[in-house]
């Protein structure tokens, strides 16, 4: 076996890969859409049931330590959904820094400082001045820099340089973006963030099924 | 030993010789999880008895490991890296990444 065999064999390698990973990295990212997207849905049967049965709503306010069962419940679900992200996540965190990655990208692209203007902006204007709420102004930029976080996560997916960013990504994460922050103030715009991912997750798998 | 020398004893034997034989095994280690006989022959596109030699070959030198088992789209076959593959993957990735 010569060098030219083994650069040869390599290349054929990384080639068939890659069109495997291709696929997986898509499917995985299309179950992470589909999984998040039912969280809101989770929460709301939870809140609801809770509502309609006083034995579940006394049950979640009863409280161990002082903690409110209810918010373990959902601190609980949370931790399921976190640790399913996780092994999303792994994969394509791996394949980015391997050598068959095609390329890579800084972490925090230039979206992250032009949107933090933008909310600190929106920030100044809904509450600077007199009868301003601080407290509320923190929550929303906390519920920002989550939505940050997650994006910046999401990328690691797209940094793979297999998985090509299509135009559901772009809806599903701007709508994270912008959605997260707002649910503080009009839950509405979290069960609208939970169809749009829904939406993005089913176009992933679509795409995985059909011959794109 | 140089890098090059120890890559080329490695692709030497039978199971890693072929291009498509050490894609399947590095894809399989990137998902260090079961993927399924249809998924790999519709992202290869190669024919059915062809998939099935190449993980012939992969199973008999301890690479991989498969089974039927239960999947949303009812029973099929499917197929892992083993620990030994694991390694040999790793070298190999090794090996690679220092010959630039």
């Amino acid at each position: 076996m010569t060098a030219s065999d083994v650069y040869e064999i390599i290349k054929i390698g990384n080639d068939t890969a890659r069109r495997i990973l291709l696929r997986e990295l898509r499917k995985a990212m299309g179950l992470y859409y589909l999984l998040w997207g039912t969280y809101p849905v989770v929460i709301a049967a939870l809140s609801t049931a809770s509502y309609q049965f006083d034995v579940l709503s006394e049950a979640l306010q009863y409280r161990v330590f002082s903690i409110p069962v209810g918010l373990m419940v959902v601190m609980a679900a949370i931790a399921v959904y976190t640790s399913l992200s996780f092994r999303i996540f792994s994969m394509a965190y791996r394949v980015s820094r391997s050598p068959i990655s095609r390329r890579h990208r800084g972490p925090w692209p230039l979206w992250t400082a032009v949107y933090y203007a933008l909310v600190t902006a929106a920030l100044y204007l809904a509450f600077a001045g007199p009868g301003g709420e601080p407290f509320e102004a923190l929550e929303y930029a906390a519920a920002a820099t989550l939505a940050v976080l997650i994006v910046s996560a999401n990328t690691a997916h797209l940094r793979s340089g297999l998985v090509r960013a299509r135009r559901y990504d772009y809806l599903a994460n701007a709508a994270l973006l912008a959605l997260l922050p707002l649910s503080m103030a009009y839950y509405v715009s979290g069960y609208l963030l939970s169809l749009i991912w829904i939406y993005a997750g089913v176009r992933s798998l679509l795409e995985v099924i059909g011959d794109e | 030993m140089n890098e090059l020398d120890e890559l080329i004893k490695l692709l030497k034997d039978k199971a890693l010789s072929n291009g498509v034989r050490l894609g399947i095994l590095i894809a399989l280690y990137y998902v260090d999880g079961y993927v399924t006989f249809t998924d790999l022959q519709r992202d290869l596109d190669i024919p059915k008895s062809s998939l099935h030699q190449h993980l012939d070959i992969l199973q008999e030198s301890g690479l991989v490991e498969f089974k039927r088992a239960i999947t949303p789209l009812g029973v099929r076959t499917v197929i892992r890296i083993s620990d030994r593959g694991k390694d040999v993957v790793k070298k190999y990735l090794e090996l690679v990444k220092k010959l630039g």
